[in-house]
């Protein structure tokens, strides 16, 4: 046995299942054991295969899967369902070895497993297998009577497996008590592997929900808490979004529109790319028809657009939108719009979401619709609802897809009671659509309850539903009162009369200052005239008196030269 | 009477079962010393290849090949009577 550095830094094999090499950060330990246990029928074979066939097609590590309860024919004709193409993996890749014990077996006195691994050790001579599944290893145990004996076998087996550097997967079915604890022969197991992964499987209410949760991995940080699973075309697929990834080319500014050109403008210029953006709104509050609108917008600017619709069939969206010109059928004829019908009473909200997932990257899908998503949450699915809408979102926004989404609101007041999914917390953008009862008459109301990194209005504005195009009216308030419908029209009648009789009046003040003030310059003008006279008269005199001054003047001078007092007049 | 009947013993080094199934098939041969057998004895650690080719999954393991087809009996042998009514019969076949 060759001697293991002290400080070596563990190994990893990936499965292949990316959610569960999510959980596990790469895998499963590399030249050591991990138990798979759960109850029948819940995919501990098909977990143990796919891990075995991934290893031996991209690690390059030969696998052998030891079935010691199915035989390695009917094994390979279930897996012939999934799309991992076993056929093509050559026999010295992936090897079976059929272990199942003969019923007919007689047995005389004490016995052990060295038959086995002297026939894994023949494989690993062959074809260099790295990799081994023991499935159902319970079956062979369940040989031996002496509980004594099934320890030292299960640790026979561990230890040469351990000495021989194999990857090693041990399915098994384990009892346990109504806690959850093991008991019975095996609860040991649990303690002797540096691994260990639980797989259930329960009817919650008619549907079907299996999930996955690593209970112990010796060595290594692990995400400890339960995952869905789900046993789809690909094999398995474990739910789990590790972190947030970013989109492909970092967060866009770019806006898109929203197919209404007023809801655009609420918006200063219409939603961002790759936002996610929920639709909240009582019944009938016209959430499919801003779906529709959007889902045209997106097309008609050649984005391929997706729509799940949950509650109508594709047939149905499209008629009903058509009343409000919102016609979807060109653009779903040319293919630039999938449909993706789904009555959420059928199957479990984790078949959704993959559905979605696989329709969304089969055709490089960039605008999403989902009306709505509040659907997921019926019939047994509740309790996985919130996350398989998070892990949407989540999904979306880390492919740049812009998502629109819609859940379905009873309350009148969202800010006063979360979603029912609580999903407000992951949307970028909240619109709400409600009701206003005003004077006997519904009219529906949209308001922008939040939009991360937009500027956006702040009124509620009415929404209108006319047979040539959706419009958002102009909020009217009135004595800090949003008015709509009929109410909103009398209103705004009764203060265009006041408006006009008030025009009136101003243009009647206004003529009769007009006409004084004409009065008022004739009278400047008069008072300018007599003014002008009168300076002209001052003027005439003021020189009048000038000549009389001089003349004066000159008989005095001419009065003392006779005096003789100065000769020529030079002073005093 | 007379024809020999072969047995095959696979067996896992020397481990203490086979060396106690070993121990009882010779017990069992020495008490039954008119009928011929030929015992092969195969450590599957030795030749894996025929652990494989036999599908010896749980070790000791007899294999009694004769006239009325294959029987096989799992373990130390310590109950010798198993052996008996296997062997028996095939003597009386054979």
């Amino acid at each position: 046995m060759p001697e293991i550095p002290l400080h070596s830094p563990l190994s990893k094999a990936a499965t292949g299942i990316a959610g569960l090499d999510g959980i596990t950060g790469g895998g499963l330990p590399r030249g050591r054991t991990t138990l798979l246990e759960g109850a029948p029928g819940c995919g501990k074979t098909v977990l143990a295969l796919q891990s075995l066939v991934h290893g031996a097609r991209h690690d390059g590590e030969p696998g052998l899967f030891v079935a010691f309860e199915e035989s390695p024919e009917r094994l390979m004709a279930n897996a012939a369902g999934f799309s991992w193409a076993m056929d093509e993996l050559t026999e010295d890749k992936l090897l079976f070895l059929d272990a199942r014990v003969d019923p007919d077996l007689i047995t005389s006195g004490d016995f052990d497993l060295s038959g086995l691994l002297a026939m894994v050790q023949a494989h690993m001579q062959r074809s260099g297998v790295r990799r081994v599944v023991f499935d159902a290893l319970d079956a062979v145990l369940s040989l031996m009577e002496d509980p004594a004996a099934v320890k030292r076998e299960v640790h026979r087996l561990h230890n040469w497996v351990l000495a021989h550097g194999l990857t090693t997967v041990i399915t098994a079915k384990v009892d346990r008590n109504e806690d959850g604890a093991p008991h019975g022969q095996l609860d040991f197991l649990q303690y002797m592997v540096d691994c260990s992964i639980r797989l259930r499987h329960s009817i919650r209410q008619g549907v079907s929900q299996r999930s996955i949760r690593v209970a112990k991995y010796r060595g290594t940080a692990f995400e400890e808490n339960e995952a869905p699973l789900l046993i789809g075309p690909a094999g398995l697929e474990v739910a789990y979004v590790s972190g947030h990834a970013g989109p492909p080319g970092g967060v866009s500014s770019e806006r898109l529109s929203s197919g209404i050109e007023d809801l655009d403008v609420m918006f200063g210029g219409g939603y961002f790319r790759g936002a996610g953006i929920l639709l909240t709104g009582a019944p009938g509050t016209a959430k499919t028809t801003l779906c529709g609108a959007f889902a045209k917008a997106s097309c008609q600017r050649g984005d391929a657009t997706l729509f799940a619709s949950f509650d109508s069939r594709p047939e149905e969206v499209i008629r009903n939108l058509r009343s409000v010109n919102v016609d979807l059928g060109p653009e779903l004829d040319s293919g630039q719009l999938e449909f993706y019908a789904a009555r959420a009473i059928s199957g479990n909200a984790e078949f959704h979401l993959m559905r979605i997932r696989a329709l969304a990257e089969a055709g490089q899908v960039r605008c999403l619709v989902v009306d709505p998503v509040s659907a997921l949450a019926k019939q047994g699915n509740s309790e996985v609802a919130h996350g398989v809408a998070e892990r949407l979102v989540d999904w979306c926004k880390g492919r740049g897809i812009t998502v629109l989404f819609t859940s379905l609101l009873d309350h009148a007041h969202p800010e006063a009671v979360s979603t029912p999914l609580h999903i407000s917390t992951i949307a970028d953008t909240w619109i709400n659509l409600s009701y206003l009862v005003q004077g006997g008459e519904r009219n529906r109301a949209l308001s922008i309850i939040k939009s991360r990194g937009t500027h956006h209005s702040n009124q509620v504005r009415e929404l209108l539903l006319e047979n040539t195009v959706v419009r958002l009216s102009e909020v009217y308030s009135a004595g800090g009162e949003v008015l709509m419908g009929t109410l909103r029209w009398e209103r705004e009648r009764s203060e265009r009369l006041a408006a006009m009789q008030k025009e009136r009046q101003y243009d009647a003040a206004q003529r009769r200052l007009r006409a004084h003030i004409l009065s008022l310059e004739a009278q400047v003008q008069a008072l300018h005239s007599e003014l002008e006279m009168a300076q002209s008269e001052a003027a005439e005199l003021s020189s009048e008196q000038a000549d009389q001054n001089q003349e004066s003047t000159a008989a005095r001078i001419d009065r003392r030269v006779m005096r003789g007092s100065k000769p020529d007049g030079q002073g005093a | 009477m007379g024809t020999a009947i072969t047995l095959q013993l696979y067996i896992a080094g020397n481990s203490p079962g086979s060396r106690r199934a070993r121990a009882n098939l010779e017990a069992w041969g020495r008490e039954h010393g008119q009928v011929s057998i030929e015992v092969e004895i195969i450590d599957v650690f030795d030749v894996p290849d025929r652990a494989l080719a036999a599908g010896v999954l749980l070790t000791p393991q007899l294999v009694v090949d004769g006239p009325g087809g294959r029987t096989v009996i799992v373990g130390d042998l310590a109950d010798t009577s198993l052996l008996t009514d296997a062997l028996s019969f095939e003597t009386r076949s054979a």
